[in-house]
């Protein structure tokens, strides 16, 4: 498993261990081996990758210093602009717009940290879900066991890490989309501070709502990516404009002397026997005693699921008048039913997140982290449709985010750490602080894996 | 808001945003509508002061 962290790529390449075109060789192969049972890719970027894995190599013969990346493959949610292919963001439709013209600003940053990109991935479409069941590309299959979901709406993403088929890819986040599939495909994801990373040349779902970031094998990893990710982008107007704020310092200082509690209340109503297994063993291995709540988490993500359904069904309404019968079956009503909202509900939701973001906020002036289960329970079938919980029966596709969205409503930085049990599916926790303390969820990450409660495991495909 | 209310205003809305539903997309859409809007009531009724203003990134 080692050998294939992005961090021991890097070293690998960095060191003439091995050589970028080897390496990116080996992701291509794999991805042709395994990915059919997995459907995680929607297109390989071959002739890129072995590009810019030759013009890697060709920088260290000629003696120059390697970028923090150099040589690690990686892939993208299908939504990211990729030079020279259409920006699906999961849809039919979009399958005739034109090619991206340049790569998004992440994509385009991790080009020049050494990365290589290998393909795009697959989603649900419009990013609207929370399983990656996609009626177009078929469904994404859970590495740890490929009759069940990976999670969405970064599905691709997660599985094709959890696989080993990359060890870094990027995906997008606005509900839960990459705690969501972080947690079932038990992989590290981190959903980064609203405004911390440029979200140009993306196609968008909820412009309130909207989060880029990473997922990795390793939390290492994932740390080496976003630090890479990070800086000011003026073509996102949403975008803080805040200078990096490196991380990767932040796994050598421990958890010592931070203050972190379990969150409680309706953290604490909403998860299964093996979710709240997880958030047990984290807590226990961090010795958090306490318990905090956020006030009014219920309506955070009333307003949260408001502003998803009037942001989203406004901003396909054109498709929803002319091209219906092309949308995706499963999210297509509800974005119909999303685009008739009154705007009063709408701009009520706006408020009411505004009032929730301060009560949050007066409550982590008391305490640096807080975890909660990232979803309410392990990977589900595929093609189920309810989802039980403490004798309530809860539609499951819009519920397996009922614990991400108060949390993303309200921009928090979030890691989110998978806790295997050995032979069982995984599920993660979401490591959760103030904004613009990204450093303080990867210090306690660090804890967790240092401990050994937390880390990736290899699905049977690699056992 | 009504079962009938929920319909009538679906019709509505439709109408205004030139969405033409066949009765079983119009059931359905009518039924999403219902879910959202049970999930926005508790939303709906919280009072908040003027100062109250949307304001989605963190300066600090």
């Amino acid at each position: 498993m080692e050998s294939r962290s992005a961090e021991s790529i890097a070293e690998a390449v960095r060191a003439g261990a091995t050589t970028a075109a080897a390496v990116a060789e080996a992701a291509l192969a794999a991805i042709d081996e395994l990915d059919p049972a997995l459907n995680s890719f929607t297109a390989v970027t071959r002739a890129r990758a072995l590009a810019e894995a030759r013009a890697i190599d060709d920088r260290r013969a000629r003696g120059e210093t390697l970028p923090p990346l150099a040589g690690v493959p990686y892939a993208v949610k299908n939504l990211f602009d990729v030079e020279g292919l259409s920006t699906l963001a999961g849809s039919k439709i979009r399958r005739d717009a034109p090619a991206a013209v340049a790569d998004g600003t992440l994509v385009a940053r991790m080009r020049e940290a050494g990365a290589i990109l290998v393909g795009t991935v697959n989603m649900d479409e419009f990013a609207y879900g929370f399983t990656t069941e996609n009626s177009h590309h078929g469904a994404t299959r859970n590495p740890h066991d490929t009759t069940r979901v990976a999670g969405g709406s970064s599905g691709g993403s997660g599985a094709a890490v959890a696989a080993r088929l990359v060890p870094l890819s990027l995906g997008s986040d606005t509900n839960g989309s990459i705690r969501v599939p972080s947690s079932l495909c038990g992989i590290f994801g981190l959903k980064p501070t609203y405004g911390r990373l440029s979200r140009k040349g993306s196609f968008p779902f909820v412009w309130s709502l909207d989060h880029l970031g990473p997922f990795a094998s390793t939390l290492a990893g994932l740390a080496a990516c976003y630090d890479v990710l990070q800086g000011p982008d003026v073509a996102d107007p949403a975008c803080a404009q805040r200078e990096a704020e490196p991380v990767a310092q932040a796994l050598q200082q421990g958890a010592a002397g931070l203050r972190i509690a379990r969150l409680g209340g309706y953290f604490d109503t909403h998860l299964t026997p093996a979710a709240r297994a997880a958030v047990d063993r984290a807590c226990s291995a961090l010795g958090v005693t306490r318990t905090v709540e956020f006030p009014a988490a219920a309506l955070g993500r009333a307003a949260a699921f408001t502003i998803t359904a009037s942001e989203g069904g406004a901003l396909h309404l054109d498709d929803l008048r002319a091209r219906r019968g092309d949308m995706e079956p499963l999210s297509r009503d509800r974005l119909a039913a999303g685009a008739l909202l009154p705007a009063a509900w709408y701009v009520q939701a706006q408020r009411v997140r505004e009032w929730y973001r301060e009560a949050v906020r007066a409550v982590l002036d008391g305490v640096d982290v807080v975890i909660a289960a990232a979803t309410p329970c392990p990977a589900t079938p595929i093609g189920a449709e309810w989802l039980d919980i403490e004798g309530q029966r809860l539609p499951l596709r819009p519920s397996m985010g009922i614990l991400t969205q108060p949390i993303s409503c309200i921009g928090l930085p979030v890691v989110t750490a998978p806790i295997p049990f050995g032979g069982k599916l995984p599920v993660g926790v979401q490591i959760i602080a103030a904004p613009w303390r990204e450093d303080l969820c990867f210090r306690v990450a660090a804890s967790l894996v240092a401990c050994g409660a937390s880390f990736a495991p290899l699905p049977p495909v690699h056992a | 808001m009504t079962a009938e209310q929920i319909a009538a205003y679906v019709d509505a809305a439709a109408a205004a945003q030139g969405l033409a539903f066949d009765a079983q997309e119009r059931a359905r859409v009518i039924e999403q509508f219902a879910r959202i809007a049970g999930i926005a009531a508790p939303l709906l009724a919280v009072e908040l002061s003027v100062e109250a203003e949307p304001a989605p990134v963190y300066r600090s």
